[in-house]
């Protein structure tokens, strides 16, 4: 991004935030809990000193990072298994068709019930629907590779476990870490549903915190930090992704960056 | 007899989630949070008869619709008019970006606060989720047409109006589609969390209710329940844009 259009990018967001201060300031909108861009930015030393903001984001942090691994992890090995093996996909797809579509928060109540108010319950509502994307994208990733270099690891005369490694699996990077990526926004979403409801711990929590006890201006800050977790989730898995595969994320993809849960 | 076939071989991938609700009812009641699979029946039943059933699946659709109609019309008309202009695209850029960070269910409390237990809380909250993939896509699509259409339009002398009917919408309604199927499970997920957060009239009013209660068969029928559903719309909207693809079919 060159500096010209980072000023513009900036200078966007200072004309919202000015257009949001003259709206409040001048008394044009009534709403009794919309504070200014200032008088958020007034609260933010109180959520040092009262109110711990580091621990909570680095709890949201942790729980979105471990939920997002553990996922990654699965479905990775499950998304190899039905790539490769045209046997599992036979025996196996349909029941990943049958339960991708439900959607993730549905199992909220379900883990509330087993784990109640724990980290256990965060985990567990993070994990399982961050799986699909990994699962899908290394499946179809592996699959999309072009028979040429099935046909070129039999020349080479390379073993099974060969070619999975040398050929098809770097044929199926550059998928799996768009699977990664679209994965890593669902289990930040994920936690803070879970926050909210579920495990009152996090960021999530302390935004439905600040809300009941009636101080807009520190659940705004809260807003504002969560989307900035967002933004550096994001940031730092599409770094790594240039570290792993230089490449990978040159094109950027609309669709792909648009989706979450 | 192909279609059958098809099918056939289609649902032997079926088993491992048969096989493991199998083994779940044959185990019975190993413990109270894990009712069998029978128990969750009986229990949608029991909600269907005392009349809770259908009035929270309709809520939930009635939300959902309007929320995703409305969310789609907003978010395909802004991305035509940032899309359009260059400026516009590079000023709103970073803007966007970051509000689109924000994970959304954080903005349920702010909209409760803000707008209270109302139907326009529910549509500005679940708007706010699932415009994203229509208005990006859209503004990609617009960004894609090739610079030369346009110098095509204005050498034929077609109005700024006539341009956007005939050569700008027809380009991004691949574009708008795409994005309206991506927005779909969003606005599933951010519907039933809202209901959740609120205890509202929903599915996820009464799942909340049923967990709340410690009725575990309620809260995994409905668990179900909303994966079919699920299903049910997605299986819907891919059929609704096989068939609008095949009259607004992408022209390389």
């Amino acid at each position: 991004m060159s500096a010209a259009r980072t000023l513009r990018g900036l200078g966007g967001i200072a004309l919202v935030l000015l257009a949001w201060q003259g709206v409040v300031g001048s008394g044009l909108a009534t709403y009794d809990y919309l504070p200014s861009p200032v008088a958020i930015a007034a609260s933010v030393p109180e959520l040092f000193y009262d109110r711990g903001v580091i621990g909570e984001t680095l709890h949201t942090l942790g729980a979105t990072l471990a939920g997002w691994g553990i996922a990654v992890a699965i479905g990775l090995v499950l998304g190899a298994l039905l790539g490769f093996s045209p046997i599992a996909r036979a025996w196996g797809l349909a029941s990943v068709e049958l339960l991708r579509p439900m959607p993730a928060v549905a199992l909220v109540p379900a883990a509330m019930l087993l784990f109640g108010f724990s980290i256990a319950t965060e985990l567990v509502v993070i994990v399982i629907p961050t799986i699909w994307p990994v699962l899908v994208s290394t499946m179809r990733g592996i699959m999309a590779a072009p028979a040429r270099l099935e046909d070129v690891a039999r020349t080479l005369r390379l073993g099974r476990i060969e070619t999975i490694r040398k050929v098809l699996l770097p044929a199926a990077a550059p998928a799996v870490l768009v699977g990664c990526r679209l994965a890593m926004s669902t289990a930040l979403v994920l936690a803070v549903v879970a926050e909210m409801i579920g495990n009152p711990e996090g960021i999530g929590y302390a935004v439905v915190r600040e809300a009941q006890a009636l101080h807009p201006d520190l659940m705004f800050a809260y807003v504002l930090i969560a989307g900035m977790l967002g933004v550096l989730l994001n940031a730092g898995l599409v770094a790594l992704g240039r570290l792993l595969l230089p490449g990978a994320f040159n094109r950027p993809s609309a669709v792909a960056s648009a989706s979450a849960p | 007899m192909r279609m059958l076939a098809a099918a056939l071989a289609w649902s032997r991938g079926t088993l491992p989630l048969l096989a493991a609700l199998a083994l779940w009812q044959a185990l019975g009641h190993v413990s109270p949070q894990f009712p069998p699979p029978s128990t969750w029946l009986a229990a949608l039943a029991g909600l269907a008869r005392a009349g809770r059933l259908a009035p929270a699946v309709a809520e939930t659709l009635r939300i959902l619709v309007i929320s995703l109609v409305l969310s789609t019309v907003a978010g395909f008309a802004l991305g035509l008019v940032i899309g359009m202009s260059p400026r516009l695209r590079q000023w709103s850029e970073m803007l966007l970006e970051y509000v689109r960070a924000i994970p959304q269910p954080v903005l349920i409390p702010v909209f409760v606060l803000l707008l209270g237990y109302s139907d326009l809380m529910k549509v500005v909250v679940i708007g706010l989720a699932c415009v994203w993939p229509v208005l990006l896509n859209t503004i990609a699509g617009v960004a894609a047409i090739p610079p030369l259409t346009f110098e095509v339009a204005r050498s034929l002398r077609l109005t700024r109006s006539d341009t956007l009917r005939k050569i700008v919408v027809p380009a991004t309604v691949p574009s708008l589609l795409l994005g309206l199927r991506v927005a779909l499970p969003h606005a599933i997920i951010i519907t039933l969390v809202m209901e959740m957060f609120t205890g509202a009239v929903g599915l996820g009013g009464l799942m909340i209710a049923a967990q709340r209660k410690f009725n575990a068969a309620e809260v995994f029928g409905l668990l179900v329940l909303v994966g079919g559903l699920g299903l049910l719309l997605t299986g819907l909207s891919a059929a609704a844009e096989r068939l609008l693809l095949a009259r607004w079919a992408p022209r390389a």
